[in-house]
């Protein structure tokens, strides 16, 4: 494919670099700071998973992404005020769901109850004979209140304080909400239209107080009272500078994992794992002999790569994700293993070493393409239809049969024609059974 | 070698395992995962069995469903998993709240019970999942057919690249795909392996995997039809196995030697995943070897008999 100084310098700087980003101690050697780790995926670490369905029903099909990135927007916001350390929150294609994975989380239902609610606050004024009765508050019923078109979107700031003027040890909260320029203007008008009747405040339909006008009120900020105490209290401030969710969510999944189990699956998979990779290099060296212990220096090399590589991207690594990896070494040798079998009949049909090498490699090289580009197509597919737990297994598997072909046709076979070129070429017993040298 | 000449054997004994795993398939149910029927999974660790404080004459599972009804409203199934002191129970979709309520009411009389996982899944997710899943084994299949009728599309007469390709992919479905799930449906029903996300994934990945030795077999055939013409077609094709059997056979031992070294060491939850591969990758090269080019074989005849006759 290149010429063998640049296949060379190629494999060194590959070897290097994985070694790099593998092992925390090479890294501190050359001088890099940066500490390279692998990302844990939920399963591993532990955490919780929460799937929303998004209502779309009533949002018109042009714009139906922009709402369900308004709606991952605005859980971003919210969760940031949990503090929960690299949370995730994603939209399927269809716009369909949104996925928000929060690791290491210990309140849960505190973030489900923070995170699924719409938070639309809406202040209506009342109409006579519906909501009011000579004036007089009459109806907690939204329906029987008129929309005056002031909403959380006028709002630029709420804050939770404590009702003023209590001589009570435990004042009640309220929340302080500050207004934009057109949120005051709208609210003055309101309130002017209303002196000596009630105003009502709803969040998401549900009536929280209904405070009576006693004047025209010229200002920046407002003052809501409902019955908090201090939990819900926040939990509403936090939700209103977050912004309201565009459409209802509701949660469809849910999964918790504790941290031991993952722990526990991780150790058992890197022994599997471990084990798999001293199984194969056994097998490759008694069968093939010297090729095949050069194929499983080239293997550890394929380990090392495909690590670093899922570092690099980064792949978030889940438990199917480890099965996906351990697998691909199993696959990754199968590439050898034809070109060792081609390379033996050229061998036994006299052939000369370097060119049965070569032959071998060149021989080889469509059933490679073919039978590794069919793995690579279903991988794909899973990707393409798969839920997270499928991707992260569609993702390692696809790169490691990626990485596996190309340590296969140059490292092996750069390796091999290498040492060819020794004495050890004139064992030709070592090379294959059943030649004699 | 002859393998061509005992074709007879090999898919006589295919038809009997396959006609056993349909049998299979239809009349044991399968133990669908959460993820595709919705409800709960809840497991959790109980502590060790000096620290109980049960009511006379109760044992830990009678424990647990009784306080889970109490608690919750629903009926959970609990299972032992993996060791006496952890156990899973299953039962409708619950809520976060009515979780967290149940395991305080049953600290009572199992004072270190812990949460270890709690998956919750609404019914209406797992409809979309199976739908979604038929639809990628379709898709794969079919995309795997037109591959290999494009990677041989320069196969030399007498045959041509969609046998190849159908050939390959029927050995696939019909053989690998439906033995594996009636082996499946038997590990469901006697020993609890769930038909969840997992499985599919596996089924999927076999897909992609079982071609392999096909390929590696119809790469040899149609380089000895080029070299050699289409005449003696059977023994071309009768050479080409045996001339791959060995690296068949090895390439799938590798990869069996580690996936039994997952199954047997990689835990619970990737068991019946790991498990279903090693038992599909075995499958997968049998079929390669004793049906796929058989089968081509047969379908050359068949055309030839048909041009006779015409």
């Amino acid at each position: 494919m290149f010429g063998r100084i640049t296949t060379i310098s190629l494999i060194v700087i590959a070897l290097l670099g994985a070694a790099i980003v593998d092992f925390p101690a090479v890294a501190k050697f050359v001088g890099l700071k940066q500490d390279f780790k692998i990302r844990e995926g939920l399963d591993l670490q532990g955490g919780t998973q929460l799937v929303y369905q998004t209502d779309l029903s009533k949002v018109a099909a042009a714009d139906q992404a922009n709402a369900a990135q308004g709606v991952v927007e605005v859980i971003d916001r919210r969760v940031n005020a949990l503090g929960v350390t690299e949370p995730s929150i994603q939209k399927t294609r269809d716009n369909s769901r949104v996925i928000v994975e929060l690791p290491g989380i210990k309140n849960i239902d505190e973030a489900i109850k923070l995170i699924g609610e719409t938070a639309q606050l809406e202040f209506r004024e009342g109409i006579e004979g519906k909501s009011l009765k000579d004036g007089k508050f009459n109806s907690e019923n939204y329906d029987d209140w008129q929309d005056v078109g002031l909403t959380g979107a006028h709002f630029s700031k709420a804050e939770v304080q404590f009702k003023q003027g209590q001589t009570a040890v435990v004042s009640e909260p309220e929340i302080s909400i500050q207004f934009d320029a057109e949120g005051r203007k709208i609210f003055a008008d309101v309130t002017g239209r209303n002196v000596n009747k009630p105003l009502a405040i709803f969040l998401d339909k549900k009536l929280l107080s209904a405070p009576n006008v006693n004047e025209k009120i010229d200002s920046e900020s407002a003052v809501i009272t409902g019955n908090f105490d201090l939990k819900s209290a926040k939990t509403l401030a936090i939700q209103l500078n977050a912004g309201a969710l565009p459409v209802p969510i509701t949660l469809v999944s849910q999964n918790n994992i504790g941290a031991t189990l993952g722990t526990e699956a991780v150790q058992k998979s890197v022994v599997a794992g471990i084990l798999g990779l001293l199984l194969v290099m056994l097998f490759m060296w008694i069968y093939y002999r010297l090729p095949g212990f050069l194929a499983s220096l080239a293997l550890v090399f394929y380990a090392m790569l495909t690590i670093a590589i899922f570092i690099a991207v980064p792949v978030t690594l889940t438990l199917a994700g480890i099965a996906g990896f351990i697998l691909s070494i199993g696959m990754a040798i199968d590439a050898n293993i034809l070109i060792f079998e081609r390379m033996k009949e050229e061998l036994r049909s006299g052939a000369p070493l370097i060119s049965a090498i070569d032959t071998g490699f060149n021989r080889a090289w469509s059933s490679i393409r073919d039978s590794n580009f069919s793995s690579l197509i279903t991988a794909m597919i899973l990707y393409y239809f798969g839920s997270g737990l499928i991707r992260g297994f569609a993702v390692t598997l696809g790169i490691g049969i990626l990485v596996s072909m190309f340590t296969a046709l140059t490292v092996t076979h750069t390796i091999l024609r290498g040492v060819a070129g020794t004495s050890l070429k004139n064992k030709l017993g070592w090379w294959a059974g059943g030649v004699k040298g | 070698m002859n393998i061509i000449k005992a074709t007879k054997i090999w898919l006589g004994v295919s038809s009997v395992l396959v006609v056993l795993s349909l049998v299979c398939i239809f009349t044991f149910r399968y133990h669908l995962g959460i993820d595709f029927s919705g409800g709960t999974a809840l497991e959790v660790e109980v502590g060790n069995a000096s620290t109980y404080q049960l009511p006379a004459d109760t044992s830990v599972s009678q424990y647990l469903i009784a306080t889970y009804r109490a608690s919750t409203g629903q009926e959970a199934v609990a299972q032992v998993a993996g060791s006496s002191e952890r156990w899973i129970l299953r039962s409708k979709s619950i809520t976060n709240e009515q979780k967290n309520a149940w395991l305080s009411s049953a600290r009572a009389g199992l004072p270190n019970l812990s949460e270890l996982q709690f998956s919750s899944v609404s019914p209406t997710i797992g409809s979309e999942v199976v739908r979604k899943a038929i639809l990628a084994i379709i898709v794969a299949m079919l995309a795997i057919l037109l591959y290999l009728a494009y990677a041989f599309r320069k196969v030399p007469r007498p045959t041509n690249s969609w046998r190849f390709g159908a050939t390959a992919v029927i050995a696939l479905l019909a053989h690998d795909v439906i033995i594996l799930l009636g082996v499946y449906a038997l590990l469901s029903h006697f020993f609890g392996a769930e038909v969840d996300n997992m499985f599919i994934t596996a089924l999927l990945t076999l897909l992609g995997f079982s071609v392999h030795d096909t390929i590696v077999t119809y790469d040899r055939l149609r380089e000895n039809l080029i070299k050699r013409g289409a005449v003696h077609f059977e023994q071309t094709v009768n050479d080409s196995i045996v001339e791959t059997i060995t690296r068949s056979i090895n390439t799938t031992f590798t990869l069996v030697l580690v996936l039994l070294a997952m199954t047997l060491m990689g835990g619970r939850t990737t068991f019946f995943f790991t498990l279903s591969l090693l038992i599909g990758v075995i499958l997968g090269t049998y079929s390669s070897i004793f049906i796929a080019s058989p089968l081509l074989l047969m379908w050359q005849n068949a055309v030839e008999r048909k041009k006779v006759v015409q």
